[in-house]
């Protein structure tokens, strides 16, 4: 069947914001579908103790908005930590609230990582140091109850990202996969799946990238993270620093197309290393993107067209 | 406890000494924490695992990051004094401030505080100290400016 692009359901291509993403759009705008934004970097956390906590910086959300005018806008938090076993943070929700009043996120993502407990945090400054949860019953309430609030306090879908895990705990009471599968099938919860996560995890841990993927429930992934990184000390991490690795775009060819619910892929890098990439490299990702979205698009034309003749 | 766990896994991973404490004595975890058997098992395992060092490696270089870009010019006067002052600093305030400006300014009240620094470790810092106070300053007027 010849499919243009126009004709076929397609998942979007889109950017993690960052302050060097302007640029990229004024040069390339017409190739990004969407802008992904950590409200989490649109303010100044002053601490829990100080009465006006959060100041916004200047100027940061006007720039977004004017770059943003007229595209689909995700959220994509980093500061909830919702698995930590105390409450959510409640002022730092109203402020995520207060975001998505301001720029309408489509949906709302967060980590399944731990960066807070109680009298300490983990910094996640760049290198992408969460730490890893326990994958039993006990946290899967604790997740579970707090992506049930954010859902009800932003009034749109919740997605949770795969993370990058360099010690796996022990004796755990199900896989990160069924973790996901169940929080999909008992909350809606779908997934953000970072394949740029698992490559990550295959290096350091050992895991086979098809094992994992094949044990996901194919609805649950609604989202793609597709990045870069750099070996530090004998360790493979999600630093974004470049262009997404060969092995990692021949995982979402093979498996984006048997993604029913996938709506977006996310190509993510630090603006550290916007000189590295270029916009030439940023073009690049923003058109092997588009291929695959259409490689997707193409695969779900086939499916139902292969559904209606009943094949 | 879940909460005694996480917290263990947080301390374990903001201090290398503690990780080899608990490699050299595992029971050393159930007299400091609340854990039940299976999650002290489990810290055993991430502890004497190689992914440990990462975890280790990445909290630091996070930490690192506010006051290496704020403070250049300290840093580079503290020399080899800088591990071990940072390593004190880091055990004296074990939550991060994210504002890289407010993390900075907190590193310099610490500097502040130890007697003993080189002239010209002092100098920098005083230099570079104003200046971040400066930036802090320009915050503030903006917030009461809302």
């Amino acid at each position: 069947m010849k499919l243009t692009q126009s004709e076929a359901i397609s998942p979007r291509a889109g950017l993690l914001y960052n302050p060097a993403i302007p640029g990229v759009l004024d040069a390339i705008g017409s190739q990004v579908d969407f802008v992904e934004v950590v409200p989490d970097r649109l303010w100044y956390d002053l601490g829990e103790s100080t009465r006006d906590r959060f100041t916004t910086v200047t100027g940061a959300v006007e720039e977004l908005k004017r770059y943003t005018d007229g595209r689909l806008i995700v959220g994509h938090g980093i500061g909830l930590s919702l698995p930590s076993a105390m409450p959510i943070d409640e002022r730092l929700l109203d402020q995520v609230v207060l975001s998505h009043g301001d720029l309408g996120y489509s949906w709302y993502s967060e980590h399944l990582s731990l960066f807070v407990v109680p009298n300490r945090s983990v910094p996640n400054a760049q290198a992408g140091l969460g730490l890893p949860v326990v994958l039993d019953h006990e946290t899967f309430e604790i997740v579970g109850d707090k992506v049930g609030r954010l859902a009800e306090a932003l009034g749109t879908r919740i997605l949770l990202e795969n993370p990058t895990v360099f010690t796996p705990i022990p004796e755990p009471d199900m896989s990160e996969p069924a973790f996901f599968n169940r929080l999909y099938h008992e909350l809606g919860c779908g997934m953000l799946l970072d394949l740029h996560n698992l490559y990550a995890n295959t290096i350091n841990l050992g895991i086979s990238a098809d094992d994992y993927l094949g044990e996901l429930d194919r609805e649950v992934v609604v989202e793609i993270h597709l990045a870069g990184g750099d070996m530090l000390k004998g360790f493979y991490t999600d630093s974004h620093s470049g262009a997404t690795p060969p092995t990692v775009w021949d995982w979402a060819r093979t498996w984006a197309p048997l993604f029913p619910n996938l709506e977006a892929i996310t190509f993510e890098y630090h603006e550290s290393y916007h000189g590295r990439l270029g916009i030439t490299g940023i073009r690049r990702e923003l058109e092997l993107m588009h291929d695959l979205a259409f490689k997707v698009s193409a695969a779900r034309a086939e499916d139902a067209a292969c559904a209606r003749s009943s094949c | 406890m879940l909460v005694d766990f996480q917290r263990a896994l947080a301390e374990l991973t903001a201090s290398p000494d503690l990780c080899r404490e608990v490699r050299a004595d595992p029971l050393m975890l159930r007299s400091r924490y609340d854990l039940t058997s299976k999650e002290w098992r489990r810290l055993v395992g991430i502890v004497t695992s190689r992914g440990m060092e990462a975890n280790c490696i990445l909290y630091r270089a996070n930490r690192l990051a506010p006051i290496a870009l704020n403070l250049p010019d300290t840093c580079t006067a503290l020399g080899n004094d800088l591990n071990q002052l940072l390593s004190a600093y880091w055990e004296s305030e074990p939550v991060t401030d994210v504002h890289f400006l407010v993390e900075a300014n907190r590193f310099c009240q610490f500097l502040f505080s130890q007697e003993a620094l080189p002239a010209y470790a002092a100098r920098e810092l005083r230099r570079e100290a104003a200046h971040i106070s400066a930036k802090l300053e320009l915050l503030s007027w903006h917030r009461q400016a809302r």
